[in-house]
């Protein structure tokens, strides 16, 4: 498999990913947005991300469909999703009962199995860091 | 260019089907506490049924769900 059609396939994943969550939450704002409310870590801050994490996530997509953007965005998918599964770890320590704010069928899972799914999520963000990053090297080093 | 830009927004334009379609979709059934049956995804039974966190039970899915959720 090329390296070009590894990108373009974990680009489209997270594409996926992000686009789905962020439709599905926007679609159930007013229930996304009490579930915020009643998390322990961000109750204060609750209205502000009801709103600006599905635009964020769209946002990031936005920037994993264009070429010249991409890198930005598998960065930023990175480091979302490293906080999205940092913060489920601190709500499993803190109560297992607590369903997830997420979107769609991924509120369904369990905590554990979140946290696995985001692992994976992560480890293909960051495959398309290392890759995107040695794509767009290569052109500048063969002109030298 | 052309063919990473029809792979990506391919798959975009599937999540915003997927995610529509599941809205569209019949949200499950639960049991509270006191023998209620209500309708609504998990999170809107939490949030409107079981508020807080805590390990006390308050809803168990009907459909052949294992979910469990627990209230203050």
């Amino acid at each position: 498999m090329s390296r070009k059609l590894l990108l373009d396939i974990l680009a489209a994943l997270l594409v996926f990913l992000f686009i789905y969550t962020s439709i599905s939450k926007l679609l159930d704002y007013d229930t996304f947005r009490r579930q915020l409310g009643q998390s322990p870590f961000i109750t204060l801050y609750a209205p502000v991300i009801a709103w600006a994490l599905p635009v964020g996530e769209i946002v990031i997509a936005c920037f994993l469909l264009y070429p010249r953007t991409r890198l930005a965005g598998f960065y930023l998918s990175f480091f979302l999703l490293c906080l999205f599964t940092f913060y489920l770890m601190a709500m499993l320590r803190l109560s297992y009962f607590i369903p997830c704010s997420c979107g769609g069928v991924l509120q369904h899972l369990s905590w554990n199995a979140h946290i696995v799914f985001n692992i994976i999520f992560v480890i293909f963000a960051t495959i398309g860091v290392l890759l995107q990053d040695k794509q767009e090297q290569t052109p500048a080093q063969s002109t030298l | 260019m052309k063919k990473t830009l029809s792979l990506a927004f391919f798959a975009a334009l599937c999540a915003a089907g997927t995610a529509f379609a599941g809205k569209l979709n019949a949200d499950p059934q639960w049991m509270l506490n006191d023998d209620t049956i209500v309708t609504g995804t998990s999170t809107q039974i939490k949030v409107l049924y079981c508020p807080g966190p805590n390990n006390v039970q308050c809803a168990v899915s009907l459909d052949g769900n294992v979910t469990i959720i627990r209230k203050t």
